[in-house]
This record gives structure tokens, sequence and C-alpha cells, in this order.
């Protein structure tokens, strides 16, 4: 019993079909089929079609997104016209033939001009007078239709904005094509945007009398026109739409015009409002600094290792909404992702995702609003976009125009070039070495100037003049002043900026006979190499040669040289004071101090005729001169003290640069006799 | 006793009608879901809001309606192509010239006139007089989209004074000429 209760209170099948039919009907309605809405025409104000801001969007399409648009708008172009003429004559490639010579027709979507698809030209006018594509595609709608015909004719395109085309004549063929049609309507509205004193207007801001038709008898009204963008519209189409063109939607009426309606309605109901929103804004400039100051600027797409960390950027920004920006409330943040936490973030920012607020404390719609905030700038060589937005703290984001700050950082170049390479044969640089007369065991002091073509500054610390060929070769010339066999000096100058020229001085020894060449460069110790320029110094060492002629000697009583002495008349323990006088005939300078007298037969022999004046048992004295070059006569003058042993004693002498060779020994020699 | 069972048997058709209702539920039951998770319908509508993503443009195909007013366009063009010849002007045909603006701004008195015809060179002379007092000044033509204007005027208050003032302007190009009228209370 309990069972067929229950079942009794089942709902019979029709109820359940019923039920289920009114379910579906609300879900599936809810689930929504879309009606088609144009907009609302009785929202039009002739006063004012378009914002200015709204006109001069000229971000608000890419040329992909043009693209895109283009083709949602014409999904099967009748290419070949194929389907039947809607103005008789057969088909439409028999109707267009038979009119205008033409059988094939290029949709909107696939038509070129000049190499440019028709969105790059939308999209490059848009960029060049910085005017609205969607403005402008809607121009071409309204002017003649060319974004929904999918069998458009050339004279469609030839005056595709109707530009140059008066109601009561034929179209100016000055103006014809369709990129010479969009250019010369987006600049006629870019010289009314800016107001230009050179652009004449029939129509101005302020009350105007406008016409419902080209008909006067159609009647027309005052109209008080807002802003400058609707200002633009009449001076392209100088008709209002009446009541009856109002009330017709997309249709006709009796003395309608339909250019300005039609664009409101195309614009509408593609685009969206023709009035700027609530916030919103265009960016005016972008600029970067050194400074706060904003003395000196800085080109972002050319950074170098070198440039400052820290740069200060301004950015103008135009209130093109009707409300007012007050500081605090509009901020830059980082966009594209929105509040991304940026990598050129600086401590002064308000946080990581916020730049700065407004520097003026309120902006009006019209005006323009400033923004200043140090970045670090990338520290990695490449190209970083850093992509930043206007926010409404709390309300909204702002339309995202794509604003960004591109960081092109060069890689760091450690390059350099010769400003030029000299010898000298000291360190005061006073007197060029001579290259034809360079003998072994001779010295050169080397100045090298080089200019840094890198982008990076050298430091004294890290940059220093390298042998090469191959890098780091043992030099055969390296003095004891070189950091190392392979490291000539460092950068006489504590920094070489990019451009400017460094100095590298060393001293080089010749200290072996034959020809050299010795590659050098500079390099960043640790870094890099710098560019190999083939840069050389090659030099011939010749033999170092020893050797002297006599040119005279004598013996003094004393030092005064006032009275000769014989020196086979000499009393032990008697003094003698003694003079040589050498030529130099060899190829090297004698230098006082490393040439010496030495005894010779043999050399280095002990003699017993030393004095306490002499340098040691063996070396008498050195040259009484500084140097004597090769020709010159030095002299060499010292005391000797006869021993307490009588007889004949012959004591030989001979030159000896020491630590380098014996001069050719010429049996020079003095014979002493002692009574 | 035999107990008689009250059983009520479904006949065939309301089997046909349970599933014809279950198989609607379900495909409502997929829309649904659809509209709920994508905030918008396939039909483009929805009950559960609009999905935060900024649409720059309607990528659907153009409605009948947009269509209908893309071929009055076209049709008007072709037209207008056809008949252009008879709308060239004779060489002696009166020009056209409506004044369109006519106001004191400020310090400064704006006459704007509209020429219903695209001339590369002209000039446009404006008289203004008053009993005996007549000013005069000529600008040249400016051709703009689709008519012509006065490359003027902008005349001083001060050159004027006060009271109203009978405007005129003239405006000739080669052999054709053509003017308007106006008043003007400074």
């Amino acid at each position: 019993m309990q069972q067929l209760s229950l079942i009794s209170k089942l709902p019979s099948a029709k109820q359940l079909l019923y039920v289920g039919i009114i379910l579906a009907s609300i879900i599936v309605s809810l689930a929504g089929f879309q009606t088609s809405n144009a907009a609302d025409l009785s929202q039009f104000k002739a006063g004012r079609i378009i914002d200015d801001s709204v006109l001069s969007d000229k971000g608000s399409l890419s040329a992909n997104e043009i693209q895109s648009f283009l083709n949602s708008k014409v999904t099967n172009c009748d290419t070949n016209g194929t389907q039947t003429s809607e103005y008789g004559g057969g088909t439409r490639a028999q109707w267009g033939a038979a009119k205008y010579g033409q059988s094939t027709f290029i949709c909107i979507k696939n038509y070129s001009e000049g190499g440019k698809s028709a969105a790059q030209i939308i999209y490059d006018t848009a960029q060049e007078f910085q005017i609205s594509p969607k403005v402008l595609i809607v121009l071409l709608q309204k002017e003649q239709a060319l974004i929904t015909d999918t069998w458009p004719l050339n004279i469609q395109y030839r005056s595709a904005t109707g530009y140059g085309c008066p109601d009561t004549a034929p179209c100016d063929s000055q103006y014809y094509g369709l990129t010479n049609q969009l250019r010369w309507s987006a600049r006629m509205f870019r010289a009314i945007l800016n107001n230009s004193p050179t652009w004449y207007t029939p129509y101005l801001t302020g009350n105007n009398y406008i016409q419902y038709n080209p008909t006067a008898s159609c009647g027309g009204s005052t109209v008080y026109i807002e802003n400058r963008a609707t200002q633009a519209m009449y001076n392209y189409t100088p008709y209002q739409p009446n009541q009856g063109a109002l009330a017709a939607g997309y249709g006709t009426a009796n003395c309608g015009a339909y250019g300005n309606r039609n664009f409101w309605l195309y614009y509408n109901d593609w685009f969206g409002s023709t009035y700027a929103p609530s916030y919103r804004w265009e960016p005016s400039t972008q600029t970067a600094y050194t400074d706060s100051s904003l003395s000196t600027p800085i080109d972002l797409n050319n950074l170098t290792p070198d440039s400052q960390k820290r740069i200060y950027i301004v950015l103008r920004a135009k209130n093109a909404g009707t409300s007012t920006w007050y500081k605090n409330a509009i901020n830059l943040g980082t966009s594209q992702q929105q509040n991304r936490i940026s990598g050129i973030y600086d401590q002064t920012w308000l946080s990581q995702s916020r730049a700065a607020t407004l520097s003026e404390n309120q902006v009006a719609p019209g005006d323009y609003g400033t923004f200043k905030f140090w970045i670090n700038r990338p520290p990695n060589a490449g190209t970083i976009k850093e992509y930043f937005n206007v926010v409404a703290e709390g309300v909204t984001w702002l339309n995202d125009m794509g604003q960004h700050f591109t960081f092109n950082t060069q890689a760091p170049k450690y390059s350099w070039s010769s400003e030029g390479q000299t010898a000298f044969t000291d360190s005061s640089k006073q007197s060029n070495l001579n290259y034809n007369q360079i003998i072994a065991g001779d010295r050169a002091y080397m100045v090298v100037r080089a200019k840094n073509t890198g982008n990076v500054t050298w430091s004294k610390e890290s940059i220093n003049f390298a042998t090469i060929g191959p890098n780091n070769r043992q030099s055969t010339v390296a003095s004891p002043e070189w950091f190392s066999p392979n490291r000539a000096a460092t950068l006489k100058e504590a920094a070489v900026i990019p451009g400017a020229t460094g100095t590298f001085e060393f001293w080089v020894d010749f200290s072996k006979a034959g020809t050299f060449r010795e590659y050098f460069s500079p390099v960043a110790e640790g870094i890099s190499w710098m560019n190999d320029i083939g840069f050389y110094y090659e030099y011939t060492v010749k033999p170092a040669v020893y050797k002297w002629e006599p040119a005279g000697q004598s013996a003094y009583l004393d030092a005064t040289k006032a009275q000769a002495i014989d020196t086979k008349d000499l009393a032990a323990g008697q003094r003698l004071y003694l003079q040589i006088r050498a030529k130099n005939v060899g190829n090297v300078t004698w230098y006082k101090n490393n040439l010496n007298l030495a005894t010779a037969g043999p050399q280095n022999r002990l003699s017993s005729y030393q004095d306490s004046t002499w340098y040691s048992v063996n070396r008498p004295a050195s040259i009484t001169e500084n140097t004597v070059k090769p020709g010159d006569i030095g002299t060499f003058e010292f005391w000797v003290k006869v021993p307490a042993v009588n007889g004949t004693r012959r004591e030989y002498f001979n030159l000896v640069s020491e630590y380098n060779a014996w001069f050719n020994d010429l049996g020079l020699y003095y014979d002493f006799k002692t009574i | 006793m035999k107990i008689k069972r009250n059983k009520q048997k479904l006949s065939q058709n309301s089997i046909t009608l349970l599933v014809i209702v279950i198989i609607l539920l379900a495909t409502a039951g997929f829309f649904a879901t659809y509209a709920y998770i994508n905030k918008s319908s396939i039909f483009g509508w929805s009950p559960f809001g609009t999905k935060v993503i900024e649409t720059k443009f309607n990528t659907e195909k153009p409605t009948d309606e947009q269509k209908m007013g893309g071929d009055q366009i076209k049709q008007d063009s072709i037209e207008k192509e056809a008949t252009q010849d008879d709308n060239t002007n004779a060489p002696s045909s009166p020009i056209k010239v409506t004044i369109t603006a006519n106001t004191v701004n400020g310090p400064t008195y704006q006459v704007r006139a509209r020429i219903d015809d695209i001339l590369s060179e002209g000039t446009c002379k404006i008289t203004l007089s008053q009993n005996d007092k007549v000013l005069t000044k000529e600008a040249a033509v400016q051709p703009t989209a689709n008519f012509s204007t006065c490359a003027g005027f902008d005349i001083p208050v001060s050159e004027l004074g006060s009271g109203s003032w009978n405007v005129k302007i003239i405006v000739t190009s080669t052999e054709r000429t053509g003017d308007a009228t106006t008043v003007i209370n400074i």
C-alpha cells in the first residue's frame, strides 16, 4: 500500500513533459540567443557626434586588429561576381563588365595599394595623423560601404572616403585612390582638431546652422557644436539627420541626410560609444634624463654599459576622459601584466608596481598631467620593454595605450684604435729613439696613445697594455719595470671614457741583437681582450761593439796635472796621477759607472800599484765623462801608488763595459821603474 | 484472496515524451554550463555577466540592418557616379554660397561660408555695410573635403563698432560667381 500511494503521487508523463519544456525554454533563453540591436539613435546628439579624444585615438587598433575586423565583416567575398546583380544586368560580373569594365571585385580585406594592405594603409594613416583607425574604418563604410561590401567596385576605392566629392559636381581626381583619400581625410580631421590657423572651416565650435539635406528647403536647425571632433564631422559632411532619418535607423527618410547618422550608427555598433569614458588618457611625450633637473637627456634606445644606472623619466599624459585627475588618486602603474613587479623599480617609487603619482594637484579633462620618476635601467645587454598604464586607484585602470619604454642596452664592447706610437731614449721624452741605431743593451721609452673606441670607460685598475700574437706572449724586450713579461704597462690616466684617448708608457730593453716584431694590444684584465689592430713595434737590434783606440796617456805628479812625471824614475811609496784618453770606436755609448778601466794581462789581474782611490784592486777608475758617444773621446784619471819593490814593472790596462763585454785589448800599459 | 495491485503503467508515448524532456534538459544544461563558464553564451548574451575581457571591436558579421545601410550607401554612390556628368557645373553656372557661421567671439567677428563646389582657385570678398560705412576684406578660396570655404574671415570687432551690419560674401572663381548675405549685430 505504501508503495502504491507513492506511485500515485508521481507526476504524470504529460506533467513531466510540460515542466521539462518550460524549464528547457527558460534555460535556453537564459543561455541566450542574441537579438540584433542597432545603437539607439535617440541618444544621437547633433552637437556631439564624437569626442575629440575618441577621434584622436590612433592606438585604438593595431594593423592586425584592423585586418581581423575587416575579415569579420566580409566572410564571403564575391570576387568573381557570380551572384545576381542587385542592379540588374545578370550576374554582378556581367553588370560590372557592362557598366564599369570590371568583372572581378576585391573586397577590402584583400585589397592592397602600393604594396600595402588596406588594413596597413588605414593603420599607417592613423599613426601619421593621430586619428583613430576606427574612425577611418567607419568613414570608409559611411562614404562607400567598403567595409561590408562583398563586391566593391573600383570607383568605390577611388573615392573611398568621399574626399573631394562635392554634392553638385564630380569627384576631384587629385584626391583619387584609397591611400590618398584616407590621408586627405585624416589630414583634415587633424587640422581641425589642432585648430590649425591655416585650415579654415565653414563650421565652428559653437552655434552653426546645419541643414537636414543638401536641399535647403528641407530645413535645418542651429546646432551648438560642442567639440572639435564634431566640428570636423560637419566640415566633412555638412548635414545633420532630421527626425525621420533618426527614426529610420539605417534606412532612409524624406529630406534625410545620412552621413553623420551612419557614422554614429556604425561606430556605435562596431566599436562602442563615440564619447570618451570618464577615465581615459593619451600619452603625450616621454623623455628620459640623467638627472631630475632635466638638464641632460639620455637616449634609452642607445644605452651602454657605461650609461648612468638611474634614469629620470618624465611622462606627459593628456586627460582624455571626462573626469578630473587628482594627485595620489591617479598613478602610473605597471601594465601587461597589471600590477607587475617592475624590473626597473626604484626605491623612490610608490611601490614596486606604481612608478609615480601625478605631479600636478589636479588635471582637468583636456589638460596634461605629468608623471616623474626614477628608474634603474636594466643591467644586462639587450632590449627590454617596460609597459605602464595610468590607473585611477580603487576605480579602474585607464585605457591601455601600450605605453612603454624601450631600453636598448648595448653589450660591453672593449675596443681601441691607435692614435700614435712614439719611442724615446729616455722617460723625459726629449729625444726620439733612432730605430736604425738600436744596439743590444740599449733601452727605449715607449709611448702609445690609444683611443677608446668601445662603449665602456677604461680604468687604470683594469686596462693594461699586453703582449699578443699570441696573447700573453713572453716579450723579448720586457724591462724590469714591467708587471710581468707580458704586461708592459697599465693605463696612465685614471679613466678614459669612450671616444677619449689614453696613454701607455713603458720601458723596453733591447737585450739581444736581431730583428724583432712585438705585437701589443690593450686588455681589460679578467674581462676581455680588445680588438687586434695589428699594432706592433719592429726593432732591429745591432750587436754591441765595444771598441776603442788610444788617444793619449800621461803621468803627472798630482791631480793638477801641472807637472808631468817620468814613470821610469819612481821611488817606492810614491803616488803619481795617470791619465788615459780613449776614443770610442765602437757603436755603444759609454756611460759613467758602467765603462771602467780595468787591469789586463790578464784580465782582472790584481795590481800591486793599487791606490786607495781605486774602486777595487783591478778597477782603477771609470770614465770621467757622463757619456761618451761613438767617435768621442773618454778619459780615465786615477792615482797609482808605487810598491816598495825595486825594479821595472809593466802594468797593462784595458776598458771594460761592466756586465757586458771587455773591449779590444790594445796592450795599453805603463812601465814603472822603481829605484 | 488475490490482492489487486493498483499499478500504473507508463504508456509508450509517455516514455518517448520523457526521453525528449531529458534530451531538452541536457541540451539546455549544456548551453547554461557553457554560458556560466565563459560568461558569454554561444549566441553572444549571457545571464552570468560580462566576461572581463576588453573587446576593441565587434567581430560578428554585419547585421542585416548594417548591410542594408551599406547597400544604400553603395547605391547612392553609384547613382552619383552615373549622374556626375550631369552635375558638372557649367562654366557660367552660379556658385552656391551659404553662410554657416556668423558670430561674435570675444573681440572677433567670425563669419564662415560654405561654397558647394571644390574650387582650387578663387576669391572671397566680404562687404560689411552700415549706413554709409563700408568695410571690405578679401580672402582666398580654400578647398576642403566636399566643398570649399573662404580662408577667412576673422574681423576685429574694433574695426566695426556697434550696431547692425549687413554682410555680403561674394565668391568669384574663373568665370563663375556666387554670393550670400546675412546680418550681424555687434
